[in-house]
């Protein structure tokens, strides 16, 4: 774990001997019994320090928001316009701009707003002990949650909701929901349970995607009727039902088009259902396909079995020979580039129809059969000493490429990744909870509450006296993280300290 | 290593030039008043404060947000009240009478942290828990003067000053291990080594109820290696 960077104290408690030039009374003693003079200074030191202590925080009094704590909504509300704040906190409820109490009681120790309960102003003492009563944002939650804006980064509550599951991610969906359906989220950051809305799933519309076969074989490719922008919000046409076809995630940025045309293409007549869950209704080896390929004498085609045609579509014989004739005129012209291609590739690739076997084979079942005879022939002879015995070898010499290949077969330790498996651990009412997202400082001038992006890290807070997590924790709570990198704040009645865990990799040495 | 009491300067003969403990107990009027919520201790008052850490030599944590900086920039402001104290630091003072700590909310119920009920556990078979061990050995080692902050940066529950931390460098970092229980040994390498890189020693407390408090001291003998 690597340590991150430590509370700043004042002065009068500085760490040790690194940061002994910073003291205000000059080097620090190691024993007692140093010199009058320096222990002199060091009391006016104090003294000034105290009072600045003392000095009562200053405030502008034209300048200040009023804003009032409504306990039973546990928010503050703003009673005059925000001012520069507004930029980077709180949120508008019911035509009312408000706060979160940890963003009211910041704002109140700067000095920005002035806060009442009871048309009374709250002192920063009553402050604390009235706001920092909710469970998700004690003591320790506003220590860390000041600590960061005072570096200047921009905090805001966690809402598991707005983390795109991986499957969404895989998709590119947040990048997309951005520029769309930025009304949904804008109460996400606020605590109060009734404000808080489900994020519109609109990946569940693309996995139902109708896989509605073309009923006639001839012409395929424009009858399938798939949404190409399948991120419109509107409930998609399902005119099949979502019982038709397979669901089949649809990538966003290729073409549908080829992966479902191509298995339209061959079949002159097509099954209703797509799906192989069905047994077939026919006996495919009565039925045959016929050839029509440019080197097959085969250009008859007789009238089709009326049981196996649909019912109001007719079918009539079909003599093909005179278009044949029209096809395949023209002659093809290979650019270069094709040219040298078919060169190279013809030197060792060839045309599985160019084997005499093959053609001998009429339909799939015998050239599964002829493949599965010629993979039996070209097993390779195992040593009986060491393949028949109880212990085998783990690896037969034509899986192994290279040395890396090699040494990842026989590793005994396999890299593993925090996410592994994270997938799979239950939802655990117990697990931890993530506090807040951290947005970087930087990102300020651009940064838009309704809709504020990835965060830089996201921030668990915990007491520095608890147990170290177990593995099991921190693998749901990273991956209720998302990709976004974690940090734990551990506080130590006032003293902050941040940790992560960083991936590492053990060096693989493939070079012997 | 070397282990001993000695070398560590406050916690071998008499207490040099430090409060005793017992500061005869002030009238509860002009006692600090420290705030207790949820198991949090904190000190509003600038006067308190002041009085916690110079009389009483109880330092805390300022934890207040400070303020910004002014239009003309300057210095940036060192943190501000509250003064937040730690259990032990208020359990100690409560218990010597340094100051009164008062709860928040009137529901929640005297802190019992085992040590008022002291006599009532006279079962030696009861472990005690962390908290209660670092309370017992805080009051042992601040009780015979020495000034005490937080441990955590070097691993330790506390580190031991002789002076006021602004003054003098920490001499020792203090664990309060469990007696009961075998400690590995590669835990107390690492600790022993880490304070030899800090220059300090490492400190293993005990402040059993029954019994006087001990601490030895453990030196990694970097001139023999």
């Amino acid at each position: 774990m690597e340590g991150g960077g430590s509370r700043r104290l004042s002065t009068a408690e500085q760490p040790e001997a690194r940061q002994a030039p910073r003291s205000p009374g000059g080097q620090k003693d190691s024993l007692p019994g140093g010199s009058a003079r320096q222990a002199e200074r060091l009391r006016r030191c104090c003294e000034e320090q105290w009072r600045l202590l003392c000095e009562e925080r200053p405030e502008r009094p034209g300048n200040l928001v009023k804003a009032e704590w409504k306990p039973e909504q546990g928010i503050v509300e703003l009673k005059s316009p925000a001012g520069k704040f507004w930029h980077t906190m709180g949120f508008s409820e019911r035509g009312k701009q408000c706060l979160l109490p940890e963003e009211a009681l910041y704002l109140l120790e700067c000095g920005s707003v002035q806060l009442f309960y009871r048309d009374v102003a709250l002192s920063i003492q009553e402050a604390y002990e009235t706001l920092l009563c909710q469970e998700a944002m004690s003591l320790s939650h506003y220590q860390v949650f000041s600590h960061l804006k005072q570096l200047g980064y921009i905090v805001l509550r966690f809402d598991p909701s707005t983390v795109p599951s991986p499957y969404e991610r895989q998709l590119n969906l947040e990048s997309h929901c951005k520029s769309s359906g930025k009304h949904h989220r804008k109460r996400r950051r606020s605590s109060s349970p009734w404000l808080h809305e489900k994020k519109h799933k609109v990946y569940e519309d693309l996995s139902e995607v109708e896989g509605t076969s073309s009923k006639d074989g001839d012409d395929y490719g424009d009858s399938i009727p798939m949404d190409e922008k399948p991120l419109s919000v509107q409930p998609k046409e399902s005119d099949a039902g979502s019982a038709e076809g397979e669901s089949m995630p649809v990538p966003l940025d290729t073409g549908q088009k080829d992966s479902l045309s191509s298995s339209s293409k061959q079949a002159e007549k097509r099954e209703e259902s797509s799906t192989g869950t069905h047994a077939p209704r026919w006996d495919f080896t009565t039925i045959t396909f016929p050839n029509m390929a440019s080197d097959q004498p085969c250009t008859h085609l007789p009238s089709p079995d009326s049981r196996l045609l649909p019912e109001n579509v007719p079918g009539r014989e079909v003599d093909a020979a005179s278009w044949c004739t029209q096809i395949n005129q023209k002659q093809e012209k290979l650019s270069r580039k094709e040219r040298k291609q078919r060169e190279r590739e013809s030197r060792y690739k060839s045309s599985v129809n160019a084997d005499q076997e093959v053609r001998r084979c009429s339909n799939w079942q015998e050239y599964k059969a002829l493949l599965e005879q010629r993979r039996q022939q070209r097993v390779w002879k195992r040593p009986a000493h060491l393949w028949d015995q109880a212990v085998t070898p783990l690896l037969r010499p034509e899986e192994v490429t290279s040395p890396a290949a090699l040494l990842q077969q026989i590793s005994v330790l396999q890299p593993s990744h925090i996410l592994d498996g994270a997938s799979r651990l239950q939802e655990d009412p117990e697990a931890m909870k993530i506090d807040f997202n951290v947005y970087q400082a930087d990102a300020v001038s651009k940064f838009k509450k309704t809709n504020p992006g990835k965060p830089h890290v996201r921030m668990c807070v915990r007491s520095f006296d608890e147990q170290i997590p177990s593995l099991r924790a921190l693998k749901q709570v990273t991956y209720l993280s998302g990709d976004v990198p974690l940090v734990f704040a551990l506080v130590d009645h006032g003293e902050i300290t941040f940790y992560s865990l960083k991936e590492f990799k053990l060096p693989v040495d493939v070079n012997h | 290593m070397a282990a001993g009491a000695e070398g560590v300067p406050g916690l071998c003969g008499a207490a040099e030039g430090s409060e005793t403990p017992g500061t005869p107990p002030s009238p509860a009027a002009e006692r600090p008043r420290v705030r207790r919520q949820r198991g949090r201790f904190l000190v509003w008052s600038p006067g308190a404060a002041r009085a916690l850490r110079e009389r009483h030599r109880v330092w805390g944590a300022l934890v207040g947000t400070p303020p910004r900086r002014g239009p003309r920039g300057g210095a940036a402001a060192g943190p501000r009240l509250p003064l937040q104290l730690r259990p032990e630091e208020a359990r100690a003072l409560r218990e010597s009478g340094g100051a009164t700590v008062e709860p928040v909310d009137e529901a929640e119920a005297e802190p019992s942290g085992g040590g008022a009920g002291g006599g009532a556990r006279a079962a030696l078979a009861t472990p005690l828990s962390r908290a209660e061990r670092r309370s017992r050995v805080f009051r042992a080692l601040w009780g015979r003067g020495l000034h005490l902050t937080r441990g955590g940066k070097f691993g330790g529950d506390f580190l031991v000053y002789p002076g006021p931390p602004a003054q003098f460098h920490a001499c020792a970092v203090a664990q309060c291990p469990r007696s009961s229980r075998a400690q590995p040994l590669g835990a107390l390498l690492a600790a022993a080594r880490l304070c030899a890189c800090v220059r300090k020693a490492l400190l293993l407390c005990a402040a059993p109820p029954e019994g006087a408090p001990s601490c030895t001291a453990i030196t990694w003998r970097a001139d023999l290696t």
